[in-house]
């Protein structure tokens, strides 16, 4: 009997945390894309009022981003200075392996992310102002989708982990 | 700059990698290098101790024009690149200009299609030639040259007069590095320095490269008539030193330092006191008296010299007249 029950428990608990992880994958995209966000107003700042190269800017903003984001850019940033050969979009796509670890951001994430950072560095600085304007924009839409994602599908995923428990429980009962 | 194996690398990273292999092998003095240049479909050139030389691709030099090795244009896309660190953007304004400057101090000049924005630059396309002036800093190459400007343990205004690649800003490096440190017989003044083109301390990131002295205060990538103001309102220096003043704003900031109590130190082109008369901004000062002292520069036989030094009425100073004096660029000084 008190094996059925701690078993039993233990199906509640584990299918409670299944729900909980989903719905914390979710979270994590979010805070994921607010990053992102972050990094390019940060880039924004830099390029119009620091006027700096793309490896300095990388460097600063790494600085005010979370430990993965902040990784990225500075490991990005000391690969550019290395100068050897590889294109700024090579350097971006092959360190992106570094994002896809620990922050819930979707593959497609990162590519566009990737993308419009790719496209940087050319003629002059309001084109470069403008391609992050543009991508804060789409970034804008895609955290609203997300934050509504979160909202509605969070809970559905926390309740249902929770009753799928117990209707588990109920089946082995 | 002296040349080591460090800054050697770092210097060599800005051209594209087929270029850097060959100047990695490149078996000539460094400090005796003057110009590198890249042209589309033309021989690799380099200007060595004064003298132009094609470089093959072992990296040996040769007069020879055939047996150089030709860049490409992917070669000098790449080189542009990493020169603008990735970032053409950054560096919108110099290009504009035609030319900018990196870590360490070195001047690349660039010329392509023009893009016009009505009557103005608007920027440089199709970037296909591509010159690299080294920057040398040589300490002690102001040593002759000093007693002439401290006059009665003061600094004098002073006007150098050079052609290009005389050495004019090698030589007001060294004297701003001299004032500033002091010597044996003249107690260090602090100096400002507005570094519009980052030439004279090759800054990066703000901070000097060169050896400007220990009472040195530098504006980088500041205009000069706005730097000038700025220093002596925020920095009180004894004396002001900036490179290649040419326009009306200039003048005009000129005159308020000059009025300030500050001395000047600064540089021009021309080659003789007559060039600087001819130019319509000059003539007043020179009227006025203002630059107590001129020292004109050549590089008939060898690369700086100094020709002639003269004082503000316009008699020369400079004892042995006619005797070359040679502030450190030729190859016996190395």
């Amino acid at each position: 009997m008190y094996r059925q029950m701690s078993g039993l428990l233990l199906t509640v608990l584990s299918c409670t945390a299944l729900g909980c992880y989903m719905s914390r994958e979710l979270k994590l995209r979010l805070f994921g894309l607010r990053n992102i966000d972050r990094v390019f107003e940060f880039l924004k700042g830099e390029i119009r009022y620091g006027n700096a190269a793309l490896p300095e800017a990388f460097e600063h903003a790494a600085l005010q981003c979370d430990e993965v984001m902040g990784e990225y850019l500075f490991v990005c940033a000391e690969e550019l200075k290395k100068k050897d050969g590889r294109t700024l979009k090579t350097i971006l796509e092959e360190k992106a392996v570094l994002l896809k670890q620990k922050n819930g951001l979707k593959e497609n994430d990162i590519v566009r992310f990737v993308q419009v950072l790719g496209r940087m560095g050319y003629l002059d600085a309001a084109m470069q102002l403008r391609l992050i304007e543009r991508g804060l924009d789409e970034l804008e839409k895609e955290c609203r989708t997300a934050a509504k994602e979160y909202q509605e599908k969070g809970n559905v995923y926390r309740c249902l982990g929770f009753m799928g428990g117990l209707f588990l429980a109920v089946i082995f009962l | 700059m002296g040349w080591n194996v460090e800054n050697r690398e770092t210097f060599l990273k800005i051209f594209s990698i087929q270029i850097r292999q060959i100047l990695k092998r490149l078996n000539v003095n460094f400090d005796l290098l003057q110009e590198i240049r890249l042209r589309v479909d033309c021989p690799l050139l380099i200007t060595w101790n004064g003298k132009e030389y094609f470089v093959k691709s072992t990296g040996e030099i040769t007069p020879e024009e055939k047996e150089g090795v030709v860049v490409e244009k992917r070669e000098l896309m790449e080189t542009m690149e990493y020169i603008s660190n990735f970032s053409l953007y950054a560096y919108e304004e110099e290009i504009r200009q035609g030319f900018l400057t990196i870590e360490g101090g070195h001047r690349i000049g660039i010329a392509g299609k023009i893009v016009m924005d009505g009557e103005k630059i608007k920027n440089v396309r199709y970037i296909s030639f591509i010159n690299i002036r080294l920057s040398h800093q040589i300490k002690g190459c102001a040593d002759q040259v000093m007693p002439y400007i401290i006059s009665k343990e003061e600094v004098c205004h002073t006007l150098i007069i050079s052609p290009p690649k005389c050495g004019k800003t090698t030589l007001l490096r060294d004297i701003i590095r001299q004032f500033s440190n002091g010597t044996d017989t003249f107690h260090g003044r602090t100096v400002g320095v507005v570094d519009e083109r980052s030439e004279l301390g090759g800054s990066y990131m703000g901070v000097p490269q060169n050896d400007l002295g220990i009472r040195t205060d530098l504006l980088d990538c500041c205009p000069k008539s706005e730097g000038m103001m700025m220093l002596i309102r925020s920095m009180s220096p004894d004396i002001i030193a900036v490179d290649e003043i040419g326009d009306y704003k200039d003048i005009l900031a000129i005159e308020s330092v000059i009025n300030c109590g500050c001395k000047l130190l600064t540089t021009i082109h021309g080659a003789s006191i007559e060039d600087i008369e001819k130019k319509p901004l000059m003539q007043k000062l020179m009227q006025e008296r203002v630059f107590e002292r001129y020292i004109i520069l050549h590089n008939r036989k060898k690369i700086g010299q100094i020709k002639e030094i003269f004082d503000e009425r316009g008699t020369a100073i400079y004892p042995d007249r006619g005797k070359d004096v040679c502030i450190g660029r030729c190859q016996a000084c190395f």
